[in-house]
């Protein structure tokens, strides 16, 4: 691929001769060919490049992948086509200060959310106190009323939350949302993170990154804290829903990293409220499990009944408080988008503090007001359903046909409770490769947000990058791919 | 009225089972209509009984048989004092702006939305509208409703399954109790009033057999209530178009059938090949003379 | 480790050597064929439908609608999806399982099973007939052994793979008695059968198809005499696919698994595996022609099949037969 596209002028030096900005804020330059302080190292060694080495690279950048298996399997049938997951060279640099802004911002934010979370489950003095409507937990598709006033471990429910953040125009980053279910990704960044020392590790003596790699023992660590027994060593264990799910890779790695089992619902048996794993020497009991599975695929006498991912009576044994789940059932009422839109207030709530990140503006549709201007202004906004991920069934205003709009603005009508709209905000930009020459490429990032005794965030996080030009989309299944990110000790 | 029940239920499957886990709402409840005074579960094979109460209040059992067995049976014996010998008892007259204003959405919630079996259609809405004549009594047009249902609905056993809505049962105009039950929640919720699904028994004496239409006997029962401020929760039959009183026994509530249901389970091993089920519901004072 | 994946690895390892086995004795009978065309129709049939019988494929084989050839049969034991035991089903299943474990195995292992079964699937009679089909069946030998080379280089010695060395040895051993059972019957059943010339030549082919002929040689010179041959395929305890010698790997593997004080055993599968290795260890040949070649091999069998029964209740039984959940049909209608 790349090496058939080997062109005879030096092009390296010249890379950045079209490279442009269009309107977004770009994170590596402030002006033409003026990089800021923190990426001059870097981007003095990518004009360096000659054209062969940065094809090696690209290749280096491959084989690592692939060796280390980092590939999306895609199944049809029973083939399974292993596609090198999308991983583009240019890492994004963060330096010190904006990082402790940022890491200030989500421990504040999920301080805030467990304790909402906590009182959603119990007291609900949020809603007593007309902070959030009534009306919006009960009728929140993940609120799980079988567990009112269930009490949890540490009263924690979000153990492990993926927080997606962009950058405005000015610069500011901006919280986009908050996955409190099974927020996936991290997998790619320890992944990405090995591959990039491999292919430029003169260039991370150069710089004076922060490691990623204490990220499983933080989880291990953090999973053991929430047992239910007081035991020397608690058995945990990673819950998959099967190699066909295509976040399994990220299931396995994890696992493996933790020394932990994986298993999947199956393999779990649950007798006198107890969960055990079946093993070939009989059954062992199991103090915690760290769930990939939604709360709805758990346990089949409880939950969905054609789900055979789960476990019956897994959430008897859990009710019964013999097995800790990571994160706690319930969390989803903080994943709904139109609750999202009321974290500021949640904030402002608990812990009597402005939010130090903002919200991109949201309106609800099941706000009347907001409804009108959602209806009229379609095109010009992101339309989301609330309780999707991955970027599906979403409208891009901007991009979609009149049809489109129209159907749309149906759907919307006939259920407003469950969308939200955002003006489409032109997030930034970071240099990536495009064939042979650099061009800027829409950039989100996701860091991850460990609460267990303490609060634990990896460096930097998962930046994503939609590979294709002009695209805003930046999710895996959808063409994006990702980039190492480097959070500095210092500021450049 | 003091009634005894003796509900059985057997399942026999193609060939050895294991890892059988199930959940059962067959404890009748004690409130202020009823008590109850006496209650047994047995299982064969034998398994030790847990249980919890589950957000809608019903005292839930469940229970594992992991080793190999070819049949399951449950049993419940029970003794239930009821105590609702008029159901008529009360003199308020709840209109509808009285119910708006009165209800206290919060905890109500559950039963104004829509739930698995019930989605609120347009269909359910017009039927609604029909039926709602400028009745402001809501009582008055509960009871319109539960006639008009048992007039023109077919009970039809086999014409449905335990997985129809109330979308399909209303679409097909026929079904057994728990359609019956699910299209007047349906109506019911589409005009704003508070309701709820109920799993349970009925006891026919003779006297009743004479109101009711032998052929709709059906030993484990469904109907629903409905929520009246300052009255509570009324019980409505829309099966046999009666009021609920003692005749009634009450095992488990809940948003509709998924919520209240008697008896489920998952197990690994081959299908079922029969499920038996008899009821005996019968009036003590009775068995006593 | 977890049953299910104990299970999958001892599965996918009795896949493999089922296809190996499979494609060698087609290998050596096509072989074989060719000197014997001078004898009757009725016989050379006898000797192809003998090779399914082993297999105990005989009766799926008459409904399968094929030939009664040595085409059919090629057919039949070597792609027949219909067929639980043929080569491509084999290689299909062993991957199937190789993919669900993949943690487990290594990198290599997958790749190696993998290309196989995308080479074996775009593979079907015709081109295999016209490509040649010594060909084929070399590769999936070669394919086999190289998957035990790579397993025994790549995968830690371990719970998994003992497991694999327990299905592998499991099914070579029921494999090997199974096709001396019938060849032998074959050529000694008949009261008035005389004696062919092309006798030895069928009886090496039973050493070839047991990939014994050379050691065989080497044991006893040249002599082809049917009762050292039964000898040498049972009870040798050093020639690596004698049935001694594939018990005691099993009766090792298992004792690794669950290790417990020697002359001791913890569970059944340890004690069949155990009896069986002693039982091995004192018989002779007399031992196995006094009550009948057919008899000892067919209670032989028997034991087999015990103590597969044994490994998977003590250790896989968890994950064993039965499909995943199945709701109980039990909501009852009110």
């Amino acid at each position: 691929m790349a090496f058939l596209l080997l062109y005879l002028f030096p092009l390296m030096p010249d890379a950045f001769q079209n490279y442009s900005f269009d309107g977004f804020y770009e994170e590596m330059f402030e002006a033409p060919n003026k990089p800021r302080p923190h990426y001059r190292k870097l981007h003095r060694r990518l004009t360096e490049l000659a054209p062969e080495e940065f094809t090696e690279k690209n290749r280096m950048a491959d084989a690592a992948f692939l060796a280390q298996g980092i590939t999306f399997t895609l199944y049809s049938g029973e083939e399974g086509t292993e596609r090198i997951f999308p991983f583009d060279l240019v890492p994004r640099i963060l330096p010190a200060s904006e990082w402790e802004k940022i890491e200030a911002g989500l421990k504040q934010r999920i301080t805030a959310l467990n304790l909402f979370l906590h009182d959603i489950y119990h007291e609900q003095n949020i809603l007593k106190d007309k902070v959030i409507p009534h009306e919006m937990i009960a009728s929140c598709k993940h609120f799980r009323r079988e567990f009112m006033n269930f009490s949890v471990p540490r009263n924690i429910y979000a153990h492990v939350c993926g927080t997606d953040l962009i950058r405005d125009q000015d610069g500011s980053y901006l919280v986009l949302e908050d996955n409190l279910r099974t927020p996936s990704g991290v997998s790619y960044l320890l992944e990405s993170r090995k591959a990039m020392k491999q292919i430029f590790p003169n260039l991370f003596a150069d710089h004076a990154v922060r490691p990623v790699e204490p990220y499983c023992q933080e989880l291990l660590t953090m999973l053991k804290s929430i047992t239910p027994h007081e035991r020397e060593n608690p058995m945990v264990v990673l819950l998959t829903p099967g190699i066909h799910n295509s976040a399994y890779f990220e299931h396995s790695f994890l696992a493996r990293e933790m020394g932990i089992e994986i298993v999947q619902g199956k393999d779990l048996i649950v007798q006198n409220s107890k969960v055990y794993t079946r093993t070939t020497h009989g059954l062992k009991q199991v103090d915690v499990i760290y769930r990939r599975l939604d709360d709805d695929f758990l346990d089949p006498s409880v939950f969905r009944k054609d789900s055979i991912l789960g476990t019956p009576g897994l959430v008897a044994a859990y009710r019964a408080g013999n097995v800790s789940l990571a994160n706690a059932i319930g969390t989803g009422v903080a994943d709904d988008k139109a609750i999202y839109a009321f974290v500021p207030a949640i904030i402002r709530y608990y812990l009597q503090q402005d939010a130090i990140l903002s919200n991109v503006p949201t309106y609800l549709a099941s706000n009347p007001k907001e409804l009108s201007h959602i209806l009229e202004n379609i095109e010009t906004m992101v339309v989301k359903p609330v309780n999707e991920s991955g970027g599906y069934g979403m409208l891009v205003g901007p991009q979609a046909t009149r049809e489109e709009c129209q159907a749309f603005r149906e759907k919307i009508k006939a259920s407003p409770r469950n969308y939200i709209a955002q003006p489409v905000i032109p997030f930034s930009r970071l240099c990536s490769t495009a064939g042979q020459a650099f061009e800027g490429r829409h950039i989100d990032l996701r860091p991850y947000i460990l609460y267990g005794e303490k609060i634990s965030i990896i460096p930097g996080g998962l930046t994503r990058v939609a590979l294709r030009k002009g695209s805003l989309v930046v999710n895996s299944s959808q063409g994006g791919g990702s980039k190492d990110t480097w959070v500095l000790y210092g500021d450049e | 009225m003091k009634i005894r029940i003796v509900h059985r239920t057997l399942f026999e499957y193609e060939g050895p089972v294991v890892n059988s886990f199930n959940e059962s709402r067959l404890r009748p409840s004690t409130d202020p209509m009823q008590q109850c005074l006496e209650y047994r579960m047995l299982t064969e094979p034998g398994a030790v009984l847990r249980s919890y109460h589950d957000l809608f209040g019903n005292q839930v059992e469940f229970f594992e048989i992991n080793h190999s067995h070819a049949r399951m049976s449950v049993e419940t014996h029970c003794v239930v004092e009821t105590l609702l010998s008029n159901p008529f008892d009360f003199s308020q007259i709840v209109s509808f702006e009285d119910l708006q204003s009165a209800i206290n959405r919060e905890t109500l919630h559950d039963y104004l939305i829509e739930s698995p079996y019930i989605p609120l259609t347009p269909e359910l809405w017009r039927c609604a509208m029909d039926l709602h004549q400028p009745q402001t009594d809501v009582w008055k047009s509960v009871l319109n409703i539960n006639e008009h249902l048992h007039r023109n609905l077919i009970y039809h056993p086999g014409s449905t399954t335990v997985q129809t809505s109330a979308t399909e049962a209303l679409a097909q105009k026929s079904g057994v109790c728990q359609d019956f039950a699910h299209i007047m929640i349906g109506i019911l919720r589409s005009l704003k009033i508070p309701a709820r699904y109920v799993s349970g028994y009925i006891y026919e004496s003779d006297a009743m057999l004479e109101a009711v239409d032998r052929e709709k006997q059906t030993a484990s029962h469904a109907w629903c209530e409905v929520y009246l401020p300052g009255v509570g929760w009324r019980g409505v039959d829309p099966t046999n178009n009666l009021v609920v009183n003692d005749h009634y026994v009450k095992l488990a509530v809940g948003r509709d059938y998924a919520d209240a249901t008697p008896l489920k389970g998952t197990y690994r091993g081959p299908k079922t090949r029969s499920m038996q089920v008899s009821v005996k519901v019968q009036r003590m004072e009775a068995l006593v003379g | 480790m977890l049953s299910r994946v104990a299970d999958s690895l001892y599965w996918l390892s009795r896949y493999v050597e089922r296809a190996e086995n499979t494609a060698r004795v087609l290998d050596v009978q096509l072989d074989l064929s060719i000197d014997l065309h001078h004898l009757s129709r009725k016989e050379i049939w006898q000797q192809w439908e003998s090779i399914v019988i082993a297999m105990g494929e005989e009766q799926n084989f008459n409904h399968s609608g094929l030939a009664h050839t040595a085409q059919g049969v090629a057919e039949f034991l070597a792609f027949q999806p219909s067929n639980p035991n043929s080569i491509l089903t084999c290689i299909r299943y062993a991957r199937e399982n190789a993919r669900s474990v993949r943690e487990q195995i290594s990198s290599e292992m997958w790749e190696h099973l993998n290309s196989l079964f995308l080479s074996v699937k775009n593979m079907d009679s015709s081109k295999m007939w016209k490509e040649g089909p010594h060909r084929f069946f070399k590769e999936i030998k070669g394919a086999a052994q190289n998957f035990h080379g790579i397993t025994d280089a790549t995968m830690t010695h371990s719970e998994g793979w003992e497991f694999i060395r327990v299905g592998k040895f499991l099914e070579r051993a029921d494999k090997t008695t199974r096709l001396l059972d019938v060849r032998h019957h074959l050529l000694q059943s008949d009261a008035n059968r005389v004696s062919r010339l092309t006798d030895s030549l069928e009886w090496v082919a039973v050493l070839k198809s047991c990939s014994a002929f050379e050691a065989y040689r080497k044991a006893f010179n040249s002599s082809i005499e049917p009762q050292k041959i039964v000898q040498f395929l049972i009870l040798h305890d050093a020639f690596p696919r004698s049935t001694q010698f594939s018990i005691s790997q099993v009766a090792d593997a298992l004792r690794n698994i669950t290790p417990v004080t020697q002359g001791q055993f913890v569970n059944t599968a340890q004690k069949t595996a155990g009896r069986l290795r002693a039982d091995f260890a004192f018989w002779d040949i007399n031992d196995i022609f006094n009550p009948g070649l057919h008899q000892f091999l067919d209670a032989l069998q028997l034991r087999f099949n015990h103590l597969a029964d044994a490994i998977s209740q003590c250790y896989l039984s968890h994950s064993q037969a039965y499909p995943d959940e199945v709701e109980m049909t039990i909501q009852q209608q009110q």
